[in-house]
């Protein structure tokens, strides 16, 4: 495998792991949460 | 009636995902992505997802929360409300009940091919088939396309077919809530379990071969990985990525909007859209990228996996697979973890294939799901036939053709066009963010109103251009199949014009109760 093999694998690895971990993570915390005290959200 | 409702926030990015996640995650990505140019393949690929996969995705949720707040459940009655003076958008959304019917009636016969082989998996029914030529022959005696030693005929798969057909009608007979988001609920972490089980002894499998040492599990990914950079000058590799994305988000099929509709008002929509699309492509890349070429890779070479992928998309997955969980240690349990992965992606995506129609029934001609669901399985059960029998005749492919693929781009474009265009994309932008969980960045507006339509009219002239002209004279078509391909595209626009009349019908009903209500 190449150098650039590598690098291709790792950065589509990192974009949809760090899209799932963080959709889900913000969906967790706002299903646990009531939303009309929720002051603000976020950009992702 | 009262309207059926999700009974969580999770519970419908599950049963989205479900959706999305199919057998073309795990069999057609990557596939494509060693065909098209390895790592390079990954970039329009990317592309496709942030341009048009992603923003098509917003879009579905959103029409489909609002147009269930205006008590629709379907597109035709979605597109009405948002194109108020046109009289023929609602035929246009037609499609959106067409395409998964017409979808549900071929997958759930190949779902439950995928059920078959974990029961013979366990059996050890394909035991004795330990090359690729044996296994060829017991997957064509099992679809009847020859009679030979491991099958007589299609007795065994239209077992399997009436057992998975009942299973699909009895989870969608127990509702949104109770049967739909329970079995995406625990499916889709099962099906998330097995890959992952799958994935860990892939990337383990070492050097099987001493003799051929450059068979190993890195070279198996660098199979994949590798770029092939003068694949991005290849304007069929750019449709290839923008195609795979288009069709495992299961975007421009219409379930989508059914799902959302069943949210309340002030549910969210961007972040829901945003897990579920992030779901679906953590199953594609990490898991369907990964389990079998480089299992492929690591038995067959390089040269014996590029055959077998060119040969079709299942011959990997139901030939292949197989044959390597042959020459494992208890390839039992190898072959049920695999087969019954495959199942449990296909058994959520049927399910939601068949909403849409049965909403059309509940909702619009206010039947009792019971009723709906018996109609729906009557129906549907009757045109199963269709591609069981005539699998050999084409049928099932001309289905895919239509049903699957040019209904999907059409769908998906009309779709776009009327939300920022029709509808007007400052109001879309609203609604998009009412009761919001994320803000999407800005930049999104000008994307979702003037490049995901040029994107996708740019796929739908190059889809319509490279596959019509042959598609309608039907050049590829064998002489003694004509009939058949003919048969099949007569029943497919019949059944497409008693669609548009009964929505016709149901949205002249309530147009005529909402008169008397004034």
């Amino acid at each position: 495998m190449t150098i650039q093999g590598w690098m291709f694998l790792m950065a589509s690895w990192v974009i949809i792991i760090y899209m799932t971990v963080y959709s889900i993570y913000k969906t967790i915390k706002s299903t646990n949460t009531d939303k009309g005290t929720e002051t603000s959200n976020d950009g992702f | 009636m009262a309207k059926q409702r999700w009974g969580s926030k999770l519970g419908i990015i599950m049963a989205v995902a479900g959706s999305a996640i199919g057998l073309g995650n795990f069999l057609r990505f990557p596939t494509l992505a060693a065909q098209d140019g390895g790592g390079a393949f990954m970039i329009p690929y990317f592309i496709a997802l942030f341009l048009v996969g992603l923003p098509l995705m917003w879009i579905e949720w959103t029409i489909g929360r609002f147009g269930g707040g205006l008590g629709h459940s379907t597109a035709p009655g979605m597109f009405h409300t948002m194109a108020e003076k046109s009289r023929f958008i609602k035929y246009f959304g037609v499609i959106g009940i067409f395409g998964p019917i017409i979808i549900f009636i071929y997958y759930t016969y190949v779902e439950s091919w995928l059920l078959g082989y974990s029961f013979f998996a366990v059996s050890g029914k394909y035991a004795a088939c330990t090359d690729t030529a044996s296994l060829k022959a017991f997957l064509s005696g099992y679809q009847g396309l020859e009679q030979n030693q491991y099958f007589s005929g299609l007795t065994t798969a239209y077992v399997f077919f009436v057992v998975t057909f009942l299973i699909n009608i009895f989870i969608l007979y127990k509702g949104i809530k109770g049967g739909i988001e329970k079995v995406c609920m625990y499916g889709l972490p099962l099906l998330f379990i097995l890959a992952f089980i799958l994935l860990i002894r892939v990337f383990t499998l070492g050097v099987p071969d001493p003799a051929r040492p450059e068979n190993n599990v890195i070279n198996g990914l660098g199979f994949i990985w590798n770029p092939k950079w003068d694949a991005l000058l290849n304007p069929n590799v750019w449709l290839d990525a923008a195609g795979q994305i288009f069709f495992t988000l299961s975007v421009g099929i219409g379930v989508i909007l059914t799902y959302a509709s069943y949210l309340k008002k002030d549910d969210d929509v961007a972040l829901s859209g945003l897990s579920s699309a992030a779901t679906n492509e953590f199953a594609e890349v990490i898991f369907g990228g990964s389990i079998v070429l480089v299992s492929a890779f690591v038995f067959l070479g390089a040269e014996t996996t590029k055959e077998v992928a060119n040969s079709g998309t299942f011959n990997l997955g139901m030939v292949t697979m197989p044959m390597i969980f042959q020459k494992m240690h208890f390839p039992a349990f190898w072959g049920l973890s695999w087969f019954l992965l495959l199942f449990i992606a296909g058994i959520t995506s049927s399910i939601s294939l068949a909403q849409p129609a049965i909403a059309l029934l509940e909702d619009d001609f206010n039947l009792s799901r019971k009723k709906a669901i018996s109609i729906f399985a009557i129906i549907t059960f009757t045109l199963c036939h269709a591609p069981i029998l005539f699998l050999k005749n084409g049928v099932l492919d001309e289905m895919d053709f239509w049903g699957g693929r040019f209904c999907l781009v059409l769908f998906g474009t009309i779709e776009v066009i009327l939300f920022a265009w029709v509808f007007g994309m400052n109001k879309a932008w609203t609604e998009l963010h009412h009761g919001s969980d994320i803000t999407i960045p800005r930049f999104y507006q000008f994307i979702i109103k003037y490049i995901t339509p040029a994107f996708l009219l740019i796929i739908l002239g190059s889809w319509i251009y490279k596959n019509i002209g042959e598609a309608v004279l039907m050049t590829n078509v064998a002489k003694d199949d004509k009939v058949y391909i003919m048969a099949t595209r007569i029943g497919l626009i019949l059944f497409f014009v008693i669609l548009a009349c009964l929505v016709r019908y149901a949205l002249k009903k309530r147009a005529s109760i909402e008169r008397s209500q004034r």
